[in-house]
């Protein structure tokens, strides 16, 4: 039997009370169904799956490897002695991991148009329609669950015993649903005032941030947690524990471990309950019937633009001056243009290539937070450490990822223009890619990283800012000479993977190295470094004008 | 002909953050094909989500089949036909998969709706891609799929918004003769075109709307013989108000040709 049959068999057991909410349940299963046979179809966000990989094959992969992060989060708790302390933490990584999964992977299913002109015209009601939606995403978050909590689950049997392993179970079901109806109820929030580009713009930068956050988290958190000690952290219940789900969870499991029966472990275990149930009821009663009358015209309605004619004019005169000051002709031009703004407008695009500029800042954290030192000492010992040249090199990141992602694109077709337009020499196009990945992403954040270097290190360090900043767009052109050539926006992204070798790899990283290493050794001597730096720029100059010369032969397609 | 109004509408209007419909009102008989056309943006696709009951939100009255838009919307979907303007579909899914799942929203049993879906892809030609999935498939042949999709369940109302395009010219007639041959056995069409020639061969009336308003009712010798037009194309130019495609064209040219 499948593991969609298996799903299915479950709702059917419970069907009675779908009946009851007012559900068509024949209805529900059949479009439950179908989702079920589409997620095994479509490539997940967290899981890039093969074409036609075995469901069954992809459900257990995905156990696995749920598994595997829920072991080493159980390793961690098993060391903390508060039970609180250790249950919020498990209840917290849950309840972000599924709120986490249902922006990035299902955003788009919930907000999926498509279900407009194919199932909203047939007779489904609304109600079933909501419903069906939420539980085909409750039954793929109970999968990702049942992953993350199986060791966890193991060792709170073996350290509590079998009483409190029911309670953690039964509150894990309560705490998935309370994620579950958080996320919903921003959406719906976010839905009644921003329009449907606003909404996908919102999650669009609530995926970033949240991908930062989990690269952020998985890095720094160990750092963090250990000048915390928080294996003997005792925790008191304050005011604001009201409103932290993870601590009602937490709660209700120390009132049960030692029979606290106090006023406020009472009242914030009753929270565990009181608030999903409340949030789907009302959810059910008066949230559907909005979402649906919101679903209903997404995509149809005629939106106003979100800017001013004024606006859209001086962001293009601003973008049209910078293009003419760094690009020397119309191709150039062009391509500078077009990447730019894509860099900028396309979602997906952005998903990838942000994400960079918060690792250029927890990794930045990473490499300060090291030895025993507590934070203060840390900060105060900056100005006297060599520390801004990890600043000046880790911007490199930002441009390194988008040079790697801009050659693809969903909407590769419409690179058609490349060979139907009278383009002799390709070079131009990508030499304006590698200018608008430079002056759109790079150079922001470059100035933003060379003010904080200036008020920690002072103006001394300026010379150093301004070596690094032509450093970087020279390691930028060495890399892009030596990688493959190919234009902006013109592969389909399934072809990623066969691109790249070890060797050009390591070629890279040496390439990267150099440069960087010399300026260390020079920075010793700033008037050296100085005189450095028309020879740097006679350097790009070489670079840039072979890299513009590249023939349609080079370019690879 | 029975003379029994199945769609009728009164001041149906609708605004989003402009008004796309304006009073609109209708009254569509039994076995009758509406040609219901209009430039770009002049509120067609609007009034059909309104009446097949996907934008629940609009001012005035509608009313399908004698049911309420508003209130039996459910109803109402069960006994009409809709075929969207733009592909849609679950293009993971095979065509076989897809179709077994429309006719579970339509409560159809399930052998029936395998027998009548690959009968009717035969018909049209799919029946060697029918365990394929539609990821592949042309713009033409996914058109298909919708087309079955949306009269699986033997509406007696349906709605098609531009239901032609992408499809060959064989597909085409073949469309063209399976309408005029429902249009036979009784069901009623109100069909959104930009296809003049189509809409003037198979309307029993054209309803010509632009800018939201009504603006022509009638049948294409009625139109003709007001605006003495040679062909609906010409018609609905003069009435619609662009007349000025020849001037247009030289303008296009002539700044091509100035750079």
């Amino acid at each position: 039997m499948s593991i969609e049959n298996i799903l299915l068999k479950f709702l059917d057991l419970i069907q009675g009370l779908y009946r009851m909410a007012g559900v068509d349940y024949e209805k529900l299963r059949a479009i439950v169904a179908i989702k079920l046979t589409m997620d095994n179809r479509r490539q997940t966000m967290t899981f890039k799956k093969k074409e036609n990989q075995e469901p069954g094959n992809a459900f257990a992969m995905t156990l696995l490897f749920y598994s595997i992060f829920g072991g080493f989060v159980a390793l961690f708790v098993y060391n903390i002695s508060s039970v609180m302390v250790s249950m919020i933490f498990l209840y917290s990584y849950i309840m972000v991991m599924v709120a986490m999964t249902l922006i990035t992977d299902f955003s788009s299913i919930l907000l999926d148009t498509s279900d407009n002109t194919i199932i909203l015209p047939r007779p489904v009601d609304g109600r079933t329609l909501f419903i069906a939606r939420l539980t085909h995403i409750m039954l793929y978050l109970g999968q990702l669950t049942l992953g993350l909590s199986l060791i966890p689950s193991i060792t709170i049997g073996i350290k509590f015993g079998g009483i409190f392993l029911v309670a953690f179970l039964i509150l894990i079901v309560f705490a998935v649903f309370t994620a579950l109806l958080i996320t919903n109820a921003t959406y719906l929030l976010i839905m009644q005032f921003a329009s449907e580009e606003k909404l996908k713009n919102v999650i669009n930068y609530f995926q970033i941030i949240m991908a930062v956050a989990i690269m952020g988290g998985y890095q720094l958190l160990p750092r963090i947690m250990g000048r915390f000690e928080l294996e003997d952290y005792v925790f008191e219940i304050e005011w604001w524990s009201y409103l932290i789900p993870p601590i009602w969870m937490g709660s209700a499991l120390e009132m049960i471990h030692y029979q606290l029966f106090d006023i406020p472990h009472f009242i914030l275990a009753a929270l565990c309950f009181i608030i999903p149930l409340s949030g789907l009821y009302i959810t059910n009663q008066y949230l559907t019937p909005i979402f649906n009358k919101k679903l209903g015209v997404l995509g149809s309605a005629t939106e106003q633009p979100a800017k001013t004619k004024e606006e859209k004019t001086q962001k293009s005169k601003l973008l049209e001056n910078i293009s003419l000051r760094v690009t020397t002709n119309s191709f150039e031009r062009a391509a500078f243009e077009l990447v730019y703004k894509i860099l900028g407008r396309d979602r997906k695009i952005k998903l990838k290539i942000y994400p960079a500029i918060g690792y250029v800042l927890v990794f930045g954290l990473v490499f300060m937070i090291r030895g025993k030192d507590d934070l203060t000492t840390l900060w105060n010992n900056l100005p006297n450490t060599q520390y801004y040249f990890v600043l000046i090199y880790l911007t490199f990141m930002i441009s390194q990822v988008a040079l790697y992602e801009i050659p693809y694109s969903d909407d590769f077709k419409a690179s058609w223009f490349y060979s139907s337009a009278p383009v002799d020499r390709p070079g131009e196009i990508l030499s304006g890619m590698v200018k608008a990945i430079f002056v759109k992403l790079f150079l922001p954040i470059y100035i933003v990283i060379s003010v904080l270097v200036i008020f920690i290190w002072g103006l001394g360090a300026l010379d150093d800012i301004l070596f690094g900043l032509l450093n970087n767009f020279l390691i930028l052109l060495i890399i892009a000479s030596i990688g493959k050539r190919i234009l902006p926006l013109t592969m389909t992204p399934s072809a990623k993977n066969q691109t790249g070798n070890f060797l050009r790899g390591m070629l890279m990283l040496l390439c990267m190295a150099l440069p960087g290493g010399l300026h260390y050794l020079l920075s010793k001597w700033p008037l050296i470094l100085i005189g450095m730096i028309p020879i740097q720029a006679g350097t790009i100059y070489l670079i840039l004008r072979s890299y513009k010369a590249t023939k349609w032969s080079a370019i690879h397609s | 002909m029975s003379a029994i109004p199945v769609i009728t509408t009164q001041n149906l209007s609708k605004t989003y953050t402009n008004r796309v419909l304006n009073n609109i009102n209708l009254e569509i008989k039994s076995g009758e094909i509406i040609g219901y056309i209009g430039p770009n943006g002049a509120g067609k696709s609007t009034t059909i989500k309104i009446l097949t009951g996907i934008i629940p939100d609009f001012d005035g009255e509608a009313s399908v089949l004698g049911l309420d838009v508003r209130k039996d919307t459910i109803e109402i979907k069960r006994r009409i036909g809709y075929i969207p303007e733009n592909a849609a579909l679950y293009e993971t899914l095979t065509p076989l998969e897809y179709l077994h799942f429309i006719g579970q929203l339509y409560s159809l049993d399930k052998n029936q709706t395998s027998t009548k879906a690959n009968e009717l892809l035969r018909v049209f030609e799919l029946g060697n891609h029918s365990e394929s999935r539609m990821t592949t498939f042309s713009k033409g042949m996914k058109q298909k799929v919708l087309l079955i999709a949306g009269m699986i369940h033997n509406p007696s109302i349906l709605f098609l918004d531009e239901p032609l395009s992408g499809l060959d010219a064989n597909a085409v007639i073949l469309v063209k003769e399976i309408l005029t041959q429902l249009k036979q056995s009784g069901k009623t069409i109100f069909y959104s075109s930009h296809i003049m020639d189509v809409v003037e061969k198979i309307s029993d009336r054209i309803i010509i709307i632009n800018k939201g308003e009504m603006i022509a009712n009638g049948t294409y010798t009625e139109l003709n013989s007001q605006a003495n037009s040679g062909s609906l194309e010409q018609l609905f130019t003069e009435i619609t108000g662009n007349k000025e495609h020849q001037s247009a064209a030289g303008q296009f040219i002539s700044i091509l040709e100035n750079k």
